[in-house]
């Protein structure tokens, strides 16, 4: 028994290790494949473009923020319930109400900011805007490693750096800047699954419970998932041991994701019977 | 299925969708031969992207379509990159493109920020303000006022409006050294306290702007200033409506209640309280932490006082049942842990399973400070053409603890006109 726990702790931290590694190859620069000056010159230019798109995607959101510093109707239904479990806890406020139920990962957020003195108003708008900035790098990284070339990172960025909903988005208070950062670190993660090696599947999994703890909208992606596994693997297109292997980190990771933040949040499990289940089929049916 | 397609559209936004379709295209043309796999693997997904979103039914907002972003960003991304040398300009037209509808949009407004200012400023040295707000600003003004909001609702109807200011200032004017009203007026008329029958007080227009740029309907506030201090409410008199208006009748739950309560896991009732006679609660939930009693400890008059307790979800008293042929004046006492909050309102039956029309009296009301208020209301069964109904009172908790007392309701007036137009 002894035995098979250490095989199996080996396992995960190789896995963990190869993964870490792999990872930060991939965001080091000099992979890009470019060898001569020329093109060295180029990959200096789309970091620069990166930091040209982070930041003028910061600028609009300040900016929108500043003129228009209303948050809406939904932020103070948040906001009472953040502030709520910061003094107490979820589950507390669930056997009190299972009204009060939503998708708590912004709530979650918000109510650490609280807790470290932050008023619920300021930890709201500030964690927006991180998550909708945080955006932009994720979808570099999405368009570089979907396309390969660094110039469609550049682009992808610029496009979700300006788009005027996401901006709009992130500066208010809404579930949906967390919804969209964690699916786009679910696609990041599945694009690398796909192109790169099968373990980056984990986190995609696990981002993709994240994105589902954020809104339940982000449960469509599942079916897509499932689909994509099958299409890719009776067209052919991945071999069936690549295919296989993805599934078991994805699944693996999303069941680790989910099972940490039911801890996590305190939700407790008898919940999941009623409340949520008649929540998500009256979101998706 | 139309309405679908163009909250998706609005979801992305406009040009994007456009692109996104122009990327679509251009993909098909690139990879048909080359990668007929992937190509159908891409319509597949944005296929089942779309379909539950054209055929749920209550797909009524854009933001269930912000997901479509991606994709869409995907394709103008393939597209673009695929021009080798005009990609960065593509790229710069987009972003100007964003730009002109980033700073041409009026996306949320500061509204309720500045009307809240506005109310802030106008209160500075008055220590009973009281702001009432139309239901659709509510939530957003109680995060942003300084000062407690009540809500009503905002008819569009001019003479039903009127009606509605004209209660909430004569109800509400002796608790308050001021009173705004917060409410919507098509093309920014202003409306005057002759309008709304005020003799006396100072009635003045303190904010008003446009709710956005497209619509003409303005939003405005109010605000009511007395002149001098109001005598407190007298007793009505008249045939008295309410049964056990003081709570010094108790009685204890009967065993269906109490059967009732252990199964709901309602501890304080399992415990038999001292119920206040002819009084009824309001339908509870499982597990709902209230108390409700005709509590003894530190009453408002008399020996005791009803006592109300919630933490989270409102619990509520009925009282009895009573029937109305003309006006009557309602009169309470009630107190409060500061932070509690409480609603009264009356309910009209009219008839067999026809649901009662509910009469606000008090709308949510935040206590600031734990003394007694004395508060009086009039109501007109004639003004809501409401003929041979029948009446109850209903008092809320919503939040904190909460006491009352002298409950009464008298047909007949025969006390001095207390109509505070006049002060």
């Amino acid at each position: 028994m002894k035995r098979l726990t250490n095989n199996i702790w080996k396992s995960v931290k190789n896995l963990v290790i190869d993964f870490v590694l792999t990872f930060f190859s991939l965001l080091d620069w000099r992979n890009d494949g470019f060898s001569c000056s020329e093109e060295n010159e180029r990959k200096v230019l789309y970091r620069w473009l990166l930091l040209a798109a982070v930041l003028f995607g910061a600028f609009l959101r300040i900016f929108i923020f500043l003129r228009e510093p209303q948050v809406g109707q939904d932020a103070v239904y948040y906001l009472e319930i953040s502030e709520m479990w910061s003094r107490s806890s979820f589950s507390a406020l669930l056997e009190n109400d299972p009204s009060f139920y939503i998708p708590p990962v912004m709530l979650w957020f918000i109510q650490i900011f609280i807790r470290m003195g932050c008023s619920p108003l300021s930890a709201g708008i500030v964690l927006n805007l991180i998550f909708g900035i945080g955006l932009i790098p994720l979808f570099y990284l999405t368009g570089r490693y979907l396309f390969d070339s660094g110039k469609a990172g550049v682009v992808a960025a610029f496009l979700i750096s300006f788009n005027p909903i996401l901006v709009d988005y992130s500066a208010n208070i809404m579930r949906e800047n967390f919804m969209l950062f964690f699916e786009a670190a679910f696609l990041l993660f599945a694009v690398l699954g796909f192109r790169k090696k099968n373990i980056f599947f984990g986190p995609s999994g696990f981002f993709l419970a994240w994105a589902v703890f954020s809104r339940y909208e982000a449960l469509e992606i599942l079916p897509l998932m499932v689909f994509s596994f099958v299409w890719f693997a009776v067209m052919r297109v991945f071999a069936w041991k690549k295919i296989l292997m993805g599934n078991v980190y994805f699944w693996g990771g999303l069941a680790a994701g989910c099972i940490l933040l039911i801890w996590v949040f305190g939700i407790p499990f008898h919940f999941f019977e009623t409340t949520v289940m008649s929540k998500i089929e009256g979101t998706l049916l | 299925m139309w309405e679908s397609l163009n909250k998706i559209i609005k979801g992305c936004f406009e040009v994007y969708f456009g692109m996104a379709i122009a990327g679509l295209v251009f993909y098909t043309m690139q990879s048909c031969r080359k990668n007929l796999k992937v190509l159908l693997w891409v319509y597949l997904l944005l296929t089942g992207m779309m379909i539950w979103r054209f055929f749920i039914p209550n797909f009524y907002s854009t933001r269930y379509a912000v997901i479509c972003i991606f994709p869409a960003t995907l394709l103008m991304t393939f597209m673009m990159v695929k021009f080798k040398k005009w990609w960065w300009a593509l790229v710069i037209v987009m972003c100007i493109v964003c730009c002109c509808k980033i700073f041409r949009s009026n996306f949320k407004g500061r509204l309720i920020i500045d009307a809240a200012a506005a109310i802030s400023q106008d209160a500075v040295n008055d220590k009973y303000p009281l702001a009432f707000v139309a239901d659709r600003d509510f939530q957003l003004m109680t995060l942003y006022s300084p000062v407690p909001v009540c809500n009503f609702q905002d008819s569009r109807d001019n003479t039903e409006k009127i009606r509605d200011i004209s209660r909430i200032i004569s109800g509400n004017a002796p608790y308050a050294d001021v009173i705004y009203v917060c409410c919507d007026m098509q093309d920014n008329k202003e409306l005057s306290g002759q309008d709304l029958g005020l003799t006396g007080g100072h009635w003045k227009l303190i904010y008003s702007a446009r709710r956005t740029r497209k619509q003409k309907l303005y939003f405005q506030v109010y605000s009511y200033r007395k002149v001098g201090a109001c005598l407190p409410p007298l007793m009505p008199s008249g045939k008295k409506l309410i049964l056990n208006g003081g709570a010094e009748e108790i009685c204890h739950l009967n065993s269906k209640m109490l059967k009732l309560a252990a199964d709901k896991k309602i501890t304080f009732l399992v415990g038999d309280p001292p119920f206040p006679a002819y009084w009824s609660m309001a339908s509870f939930r499982p597990e709902q932490k209230f108390e409700i009693e005709s509590s003894a400890d530190n009453p408002i008059s008399g020996k005791r006082s009803f006592r109300m307790k919630t933490a989270v979800h409102p619990c509520g008293l009925y009282s009895c049942v009573f029937t109305l042929h003309g006006r009557a004046e309602i009169f309470l006492r009630m107190r409060g842990n500061p932070g509690s909050a409480a609603e009264i309102s009356l309910l009209a039956y009219t008839g067999k399973n026809v649901p009662p029309r509910t009469i606000p009296l008090l709308p949510v009301r935040i206590l600031k400070e734990n003394q007694v208020m004395t508060y009086s209301f009039s109501f007109d069964p004639s003004e809501y053409a409401l003929k041979n109904a029948q009446f109850r009172l209903l008092f809320q908790c919503l939040n904190g603890e909460i006491f009352f007392d002298d409950v009464i309701a008298a047909e007949k007036i025969e006390t001095a006109d207390r109509n505070l137009s006049a002060d």
